[in-house]
């Protein structure tokens, strides 16, 4: 978790764990109310 | 009268078999014996000068009411005047000169505010963990997590060093760890208490709330802090299970929450709640985004000092966009929508407080937290709800043995008498339970379980 912690610092890494935190998450199945 | 609630100290104090001086020693006795088990990180230096005020008010026959002389903890996210606010960092922040509303409304009911609790780092996260204090050890087994990230105020009371502690609450933070040991936890509705001089993690899914050993207690507590009577006469109303609260749910917990509805609660409906199923990536996005904009200096200037949970999630809020944050408020919005619709037709909504028994702790989560999000949404996708709806809800236990597990019971804004009559309701069933871990210092003869 330390190293985790460590290259999550590098803007281009935090990007891709974030997008594939959330897709994990179910985030991206979820439906877009905010849609117009 | 449980032996180990509020009541029966503060009965006991009315009838001279006690007072509060020799509470708060027992307290602190039990402080000193349970070092190990890092639920106190500072004590009030002004609590044995409150002790005496109150038990000269006892022996005067005039006491405040049923706070008075009561010991009491409170989480280390909010100021005591007096003493420095760690919120679960390494080191406290300078000596708070104020303190926060809900404590000074606690003092000026004759509580004696002794301590401050341990906690999940910033709050951050519902596993109650702390590599920088140690993490509270679970009374119930201590290979596994105490929960949080009110950890250090649910253990505090759980093991008997506290009669009564706060802790806040802005994904679960007070009704999970009180799960994961057995007591009755509160979140109040948004804004019915206030939170000045608190350290909060998001801009409006913070609450705080009261972690007791009984309902009235909770009930207590939660009048003071709020400024504001429950109607004692309160009942249950229409009562329905969201079936949703059990997607995902570990082995066992569905059922022993089911056999506990259906003891009391006989003949519930169940009812669909399909928006309410999102809401653990809506509140991992809005949690991520407030506290990385709250924190960000911290992160500029301070992130070693971090531990690597806390510091990890900091740096993934800040990448997390603004359109994902406008999808996930517009979620938020029709969670709140699905729930307001339902109680038009329904005056409490019942599931499982938690998702999972206690998880087993890691040894390398000691040392340096823990981040599995999937454990984190099973843990607290629940209790998200009610954060991102602002509705009142109440962990109560409902298990007669193992592991403890809680039914949460919600209700509509302001409905807090509402939702508490129906906890009473399977408290007078399941009835609280001593862990086998337990100081006992916070009543006489506390040696024995509750009877």
């Amino acid at each position: 978790l330390r190293w985790f912690a460590r290259v999550t610092a590098i803007p281009f890494v935090r990007r891709l764990v974030v997008a594939k935190m959330l897709r994990d998450a179910g985030f991206d199945r979820m439906p877009n109310l905010d849609a117009p | 009268v449980i032996a180990t609630s509020i009541a029966a100290l503060a009965r006991s104090f009315r009838e001279h078999a006690d007072d509060p001086v020799r509470g708060l020693e027992r307290c602190l006795a039990a402080v000193e014996a349970a070092r190990e088990d890092r639920a106190i990180l500072s004590l009030v230096p002004t609590a044995r000068a409150e002790a005496e005020a109150a038990a000269r008010r006892f022996a005067a026959g005039k006491p405040l009411g049923d706070l008075d002389g009561i010991p009491l903890a409170v989480k280390d996210c909010i100021d005591v005047a007096g003493v420095g606010s760690t919120n679960g960092r390494r080191s406290a922040s300078e000596t708070a000169r104020h303190d926060a509303t809900c404590v000074r409304r606690l003092r000026q009911a004759g509580a004696v505010v002794f301590a401050k609790t341990n906690m999940h780092e910033l709050g951050i996260l519902p596993f109650g963990i702390n590599p920088h204090h140690g993490t509270p050890r679970n009374p119930w087994d201590p290979e596994r997590m105490p929960g949080g990230s009110s950890s250090g105020s649910a253990v505090a009371v759980a093991s008997g060093i506290a009669a009564a502690a706060l802790g806040t609450d802005a994904g679960g933070s007070v009704r999970v760890p009180a799960t994961l040991n057995g007591l009755v936890g509160l979140k109040p509705t948004f804004g019915a208490v206030p939170d000045d001089h608190v350290a909060k993690l998001t801009s409006d899914l913070d609450h705080i709330g009261p972690l007791a050993w009984t309902v009235d207690d909770a009930a207590l507590v939660f009048e003071t802090i709020a400024d504001r009577k429950l109607d004692r006469a309160a009942v249950p109303g229409r009562v329905a299970v969201a079936r949703d609260f059990f997607v995902g749910a570990e082995n066992g917990v569905e059922r022993v929450v089911r056999e506990a509805v259906s003891a009391v609660f006989p003949g519930a409906p169940d009812v669909d709640t399909p928006m309410c199923r999102w809401a653990a990536p809506v509140e991992m996005v809005i949690v991520g985004v407030d506290a990385s904009t709250a924190h960000g200096e911290l992160l500029r200037s301070g992130a070693d000092e971090l531990g690597a949970d806390a510091r990890a999630i900091l740096q993934l809020g800040a990448a997390i966009t603004p359109e994902k944050r406008a999808k996930a408020d517009a979620m938020r919005r029709a969670i709140r929508a699905e729930l307001d619709a339902l109680f038009r037709a329904h005056d409490l909504l019942l599931g499982p407080a938690v998702g999972c028994w206690a998880p087993r702790l890691h040894p390398d989560a000691r040392r340096f937290g823990e981040l599995d999000t999937n454990r984190m949404a099973q843990l607290a996708a629940v209790t998200f709800v009610a954060n991102l709806s602002g509705l009142p809800a109440c962990a109560v236990p409902c298990v007669r043995e193992g592991l403890p597990m809680s039914l949460q019971i919600m209700g509509r804004a302001g409905e807090e008498a509402r939702v508490l009559a129906a906890a009473r309701l399977v408290e007078q069933r399941f009835g609280p339970r001593v862990p086998p871990r337990w100081f006992g210092h916070s009543v006489p003869g506390a040696a024995s379980p509750p009877s």
